[in-house]
């Protein structure tokens, strides 16, 4: 059985052109994620987990090593990967509907099939009743929304997202937690999200990696053995306090390591 | 941007804005070049070349009346546009500093400012002739209006709670207006300079070409009556070329003066 | 919006359903206009006042200007005059569009082409340079090229400093996405650039259509009897005050009114939710 997808020996370092300076974003990182896993990437800031994901949905070319997925090479992003983007990345001038409609457009998918598939989405992630509004019109968190579904409606066998909810309040955040584990008990699609949060990512995932900077490597992969399916009360469970507490002692030990080290 | 070991950094910037500088220099020989070849000496009304050009300016400025009349229209452009300076900014910020004023008089300058410079040029020659008084005007009329509404603009960012807190603090209207009001309207003001500036230079160049009567747009009459192409383009030139070297020293000073400031 | 008020009314024809249409819609326009019809009908009671009361040579009251505006219109001079005006203005605007946002798309795509012009442009864009008028005049004569090429030096050249500010209005973030759902070249300009640019477009054309008309009666003016311009210099030498203030207003008409057609036609660029683009205050 062919891992949903992997990342074989990549490395990516950014050369600054003005200042000569080198940033090794990425050493030798492998990951393997099979069909079905919810994996989190977490880790301080520049340890490299947004550039994996970009470079797993094919939008930054490594320096070296590649990435395969059902065992295939691939360059450049594909149809059976689809992104949720932590700006959101909605066009203003489009209303939900079409937004959401997006990518099925961009693949001259046929008007009814499409008109079917947003209005299918658009309900599961709860918008139906701002299907016509226009992005400026809607909270954070509807538009984060729209990106999830517009994301889901290209049906891709792995959804990559990159800390979707980092810009929302901790209320909302929770709320959509609770949504996207709801979405995701219904098919088991094989994600990867990168996330800052400790207590996101042990609510939402199968197996965290936590993530090292300078230069950005694997330090650790922790199996979350939380009962499926999660709700608040996952939260208070206390096995969820041990686990949110180790990642945060590894983290907590980088980020002291740095600054020491500066 | 990042902080960088200095020698490399301005070796890396020269380079740089040298290719552009060569690539802009290029681009005017290649024009010039052009234009020589296109150009036809022959007949004195055709396209005349590069060349031909630059000997009717070197005749006309030397031998005859270019500068002394040059001077005359830029007395008649300096004198409208201290004109508009003054009332435009004055009357601007008073716009901008009493409401009522100014929601009752800013439509009538927004309209204005829609109507072609040429619109009102034969209103303004009917009623002032086509000497010197009548240039004027025109360099006054058109720069004015931007000149006021730009100090308008000015005037209406300036932040209450500063005027509040100076007002507090007791000061008087001189002080107001010295510490408060005119700090921040002046990049717009500068603003409204230069694009007052523009509007004149224009304004200028138009009425010569209507107004003949004296100046540079009689002599640029003179000779079209005689079919030199020559000279109606080495004259058009000058007129253009001071226009553009005029407003890149606004430009420059404009960008020295007001740094520092919030726009 | 409104779909209560269908339950509740039995419209009993086509047409009445439409005039009520009709109705909402100018009270919505007049609603949203209220201040500039309110000065609009300032002006005119402030002009027709001070006209009759000063008695002024120079400023007859509105409804002479009025009634010399209408005399005009119905015995055929503005028409005839208007009609080889708009000619010259529609052949300049479309040649200053077609070229202008072509040289400015080019500008703004390619870094090399922009640095070497940008310079120039933007000297040309505030430069007198109405001065080469009169050698279009010698060059090209009284007719149509001078006045068409007028309209092109006035016009073209806040088109190319737009459309090169449009090429290069880019939300990385948006891109990034259209890359990642597989946009290819077309559909990235469709669906992508073209409303992240349609802003600056808008802003161009307006700019663009104001200076054209402003160089089409510069050009008629300087070249005499001809156009409505024409028309401008010969009731300004023949001091018919009401005549020459009726032309100024059809001027000021003819600018306000071409803005709006050529924004209308700047909707091709962005055939969908054109009102939700990003707005931005023009240049």
């Amino acid at each position: 059985m062919n891992p949903a997808i992997e990342a074989v020996s990549i490395s990516k370092t950014y050369h600054d052109l003005v200042s000569g300076r080198e940033t090794h974003a990425l050493d030798d990182v492998n990951l393997t994620v099979m069909h079905g896993e919810f994996v989190c990437l977490i880790g301080p800031s520049g340890c490299g987990k947004t550039t994996l994901l970009k470079i797993m949905d094919g939008l930054l070319p490594s320096d070296s090593g590649t990435v395969r997925v059902e065992g295939k090479t691939m360059v450049g992003p594909g149809p059976e990967r689809a992104m949720v983007f932590q700006s959101f990345a909605l066009m203003p001038w489009r209303t939900v509907r079409d937004n959401v409609a997006f990518g099925l457009r961009l693949r001259k998918t046929d008007k009814s099939a499409t008109r079917e598939a947003v209005q299918h989405y658009i309900d599961l992630v709860g918008l139906r009743s701002f299907a016509d509004s226009y992005p400026d019109q809607l909270s954070g968190g509807m538009q984060q929304r729209v990106g999830l579904a517009r994301a889901l409606a290209v049906n891709p066998d792995i959804l990559l997202m990159d800390e979707p909810f980092g810009s929302l309040d901790a209320q909302t955040r929770n709320l959509l937690q609770v949504d996207l584990e709801r979405i995701w008990e219904a098919d088991h699609k094989t994600c990867v999200f990168v996330t800052h949060a400790m207590d996101e990512a042990v609510f939402l995932s199968s197996r965290i990696v936590v993530m090292s900077p300078r230069p950005g490597r694997i330090h650790e992969i922790i199996n979350v053995d939380l009962p499926r399916p999660r709700n608040d009360q996952t939260r208070t469970d206390p096995r969820f306090v041990e686990l949110t507490a180790y990642i945060w002692d590894m983290l907590r030990g980088m980020i002291v390591r740095e600054e020491d080290a500066a | 941007m990042a902080v960088v070991e200095s020698g490399r950094r301005s070796t890396r910037w020269s380079r740089e804005s040298l290719t552009v500088i060569g690539l802009r220099l290029g681009l005017l020989a290649a024009l010039l070049i052009g234009w020589q070849l296109i150009g036809n000496d022959e007949v004195r009304l055709r396209m005349p070349s590069a060349v031909r050009t630059f000997q009717s300016l070197v005749k006309l400025t030397f031998d005859g009346d270019l500068l002394p009349r040059l001077y005359q229209s830029n007395v008649a452009m300096v004198t409208g546009y201290g004109l508009a300076l003054v009332v435009g900014i004055s009357s601007g910020l008073a716009m901008g500093l009493v409401p009522l004023f100014g929601s009752i008089a800013r439509p009538y300058l927004l309209a204005l400012i829609a109507l072609p410079m040429i619109g009102i040029l034969p209103l303004i020659q009917a009623v002032f002739g086509i000497g010197v008084a009548a240039r004027v005007v025109v360099v006054f009329v058109v720069a004015f209006l931007y000149v006021a509404l730009n100090s308008e603009v000015g005037a209406r960012s300036i932040r209450p709670e500063l005027r509040e807190m100076a007002h507090s603090f007791g000061a008087s209207r001189w002080q107001m207006m010295r510490y408060i009001i005119l700090p921040q309207a002046f990049p717009s003001i500068m603003a409204g300079t230069r694009l007052g500036l523009q509007r004149a230079i224009s304004g200028m160049v138009l009425a010569e070409l209507f107004l003949s009567g004296v100046g540079i747009g009689s002599l640029l009459s003179f000779h079209r009556n005689r079919l030199d192409a020559g000279a109606v383009f080495a004259i058009a030139l000058t007129m253009v070329l001071e226009g553009v070297i005029l407003l890149g020293a606004a430009r420059w000073l404009e960008r020295r003066v007001t740094r520092g400031y919030v726009a | 919006m409104n779909t209560a008020e269908a339950a509740s009314v039995e419209p009993p024809g086509v047409s009445v359903a439409l005039t009520m249409r009709l109705y909402r819609g100018l009270r919505r326009a007049i609603g949203t206009n209220m201040a500039t019809i309110a000065t609009v009908i300032g002006v005119a009671v402030v002009w027709e006042v001070a006209g009759r009361v000063w008695n002024f040579l120079y400023l007859p009251p509105l409804s002479k200007v009025l009634s010399a505006m209408w005399g005009l219109i119905a015995d055929g001079t503005v028409p005839k005059e208007m009609g080889a005006s708009l000619f010259a203005l529609g052949v300049g605007m479309a040649i200053s569009i077609v070229l202008g946002l072509g040289l400015g798309t080019l500008m703004g795509v390619f870094p090399v082409v922009r640095k070497t012009l940008d310079a120039y442009v933007d000297a040309m864009m505030s430069a007198p340079t109405v001065a080469f008028v009169p050698l279009f005049i010698l060059l090209f004569g009284l007719g149509y090229p001078t006045r068409i090429a007028t309209v092109v030096l006035f016009a073209i050249f806040p088109l190319i400093i737009n459309a090169q500010a449009g090429a290069r209005a880019v939300d990385q973030n948006l891109t990034e996405m259209g890359r990642s759902f597989g946009a290819g070249r077309g559909q990235m300009l469709r669906e992508l650039r073209l409303p992240m640019a349609y802003p600056h477009i808008q802003a161009g054309l307006r700019m663009g259509v104001a200076r054209g008309v402003d160089g089409m009666m510069t050009g008629e003016v300087l070249i005499a009897a001809t156009g409505l311009g024409g028309l401008l210099g010969r009731f300004g030498n023949a001091f018919t005050m009401d005549k020459l203030y009726a032309v100024i207003l059809i001027l000021l008409a003819m600018v306000i009114l071409a803005e709006r057609i050529v924004i209308v036609l700047g909707w091709v660029f962005v055939p969908f939710g054109r009102h939700r683009v990003v707005a931005r205050p023009g240049s």
